[in-house]
């Protein structure tokens, strides 16, 4: 099961080292003291960016403003860690816009919480998703593959919504019944119909959607059972 | 512009003290009950919900999960509110996805501070329009009115949903076309047609879409009593 991505900016190798160990067994950390090269590392598609603000090369504020302004931001979101947690970096922090403010004596398992619920409530409202080189788009009611547009029907964006919003974690069908069709009875093989036509749309996509017993599942297309 | 929050707390003390100072800043409803909130919950658009957590008949995490459930919910920040503020609390608090955790015993300004900052967060990230008793979830794509999903075509869900996005300005004929049928030859009559037809759907709306006379804009107006 793939675990949730973290960038984070530390111009203390140590630090990042230090949360590595700490997160390692609910997150993936991966992190550089190359803040001057931050666009390369945007890359990675993280959940979420973690930015220490006392820096000597280029400060946290500064270097939050330049990953908004990035083509290559994801839009994830983004929270500012510090040993200094005092109400003025607290408040800048939320001037400048950042998710969160994480100061660094909090304990492992708060931080943890803070960091998942960030990501959950982006989850839970972004009206873009991005699943490698597909991004769902609820404002425009369109996908793109590798920017490229391709149309679907209300039905479909609708079900893909539901079962991206859930990834990397698998969602049952009765969700996607629930959240999709409501009150109104549908078989769930409706469901199947649905993901079979938005498969064959989404045929440049390098997942696939598959589902096993009550199971819907987002996975990587592999080549050697077609 | 009257910014409303709803202040919710066991503690006539606290309701009476806190909802004093937070009036400074908002407009509050205070509530001694849950469940009292809850029945009165579909009157007010509020801006931030504060649910104090250690409370006797339903407690804070039980009330946020009742609020979030509710079909009258706009989705606007919750925040945790609690003199005990323990790791076990916070930890909880952010685990079920309340926005915020207050600690009571902080200053005034920075509990505030701290509300007005999830406020315009929200602001931004906001994904659920309320437009009077209408109510569109764009994670979802569907339309409620007075708290019944009303089914939508898919280009009258898109006519409606940049409409609203565009208010209190109007969009032009060409725009809309552009923007729902991507320039895809319309004839002018077919607009006509779906935003009558949207109209009638949306009978009991207190707005209504209408053809400026002046300009020929779409827009969305007030209807006239």
């Amino acid at each position: 099961m793939r675990r949730w991505k973290i960038l984070y900016f530390d111009d203390d190798i140590n630090q990042i080292e230090a949360l590595k160990d700490l997160l390692a067994d609910r997150f993936n950390v991966s992190g550089t003291d190359d803040v001057s090269s931050f666009e390369r590392y945007l890359d990675a598609n993280p959940d979420l960016i973690l930015i220490d603000i006392h820096m000597p090369l280029i400060n946290g504020y500064e270097l939050f403003y330049k990953i908004t302004q990035s083509p290559m931001y994801n839009g994830c979101p983004m929270m500012f860690i510090s040993g200094d947690p005092s109400p003025e970096n607290r408040l800048k922090s939320f001037q400048v816009g950042a998710d969160d403010f994480l100061s660094r004596d909090l304990e492992i398992s708060e931080l943890a919480a803070r960091i998942v619920n960030k990501i959950k409530l982006h989850r839970s409202t972004t009206l873009k998703i991005t699943v490698s080189n597909l991004t769902l788009d609820l404002e425009m009611f369109c996908v793109y593959i590798n920017d490229k547009m391709i149309s679907l029907t209300l039905n479909e964006l609708k079900v893909l919504g539901v079962i991206l919003r859930n990834y990397p974690k698998a969602c049952s069908r009765g969700l996607v019944m629930e959240k999709v069709w409501g009150a109104e009875a549908i078989k769930p093989s409706t469901v199947n119909a649905h993901m079979s036509s938005l498969n064959s749309k989404l045929r440049e996509w390098s997942h696939e959607l598959r589902s096993k017993k009550d199971q819907v599942f987002v996975l990587p297309k592999t080549n050697c059972l077609t | 512009m009257e910014r409303w929050i709803a202040y919710i707390d066991d503690s006539q003390h606290n309701l009476e003290a806190l909802g004093h100072f937070f009036s400074q800043e908002f407009k509050v409803d205070c509530y001694l009950e849950s469940e009292k909130f809850l029945k009165g919950f579909p009157q007010k658009q509020y801006e931030a919900i504060l649910v104090d957590l250690h409370m006797p008949v339903m407690n804070g995490f039980e009330t946020y999960e009742a609020i979030v459930q509710h079909p009258a919910y706009n989705g606007c920040p919750i925040l945790i509110i609690s003199s005990d503020d323990t790791i076990e609390a916070r930890v909880r608090s952010f685990e079920l996805g309340a926005v915020d955790f207050i600690n009571r015993s902080v200053d005034i300004d920075q509990m505030i501070a701290q509300i007005n900052a999830k406020i315009q967060y929200f602001r931004k990230k906001r994904s659920i329009i309320s437009f009077g008793n209408l109510k569109i979830d764009q994670t979802l794509l569907k339309v409620f009115l007075n708290q019944q999903e009303i089914t939508m075509t898919f280009t009258e869900m898109k006519i409606l949903s940049n409409l609203l996005r565009a208010y209190p300005e109007g969009i032009s004929k060409e725009k809309m076309i552009e923007q729902v049928w991507n320039d895809s030859v319309v004839l002018e009559n077919t607009i006509y047609t779906h935003i009558f037809n949207l109209n009638s759907k949306l009978g009991n709306w207190l707005y209504e879409i209408r053809i400026s006379k002046t300009n020929g804009m779409i827009e969305v107006v007030e209807k006239r009593k």
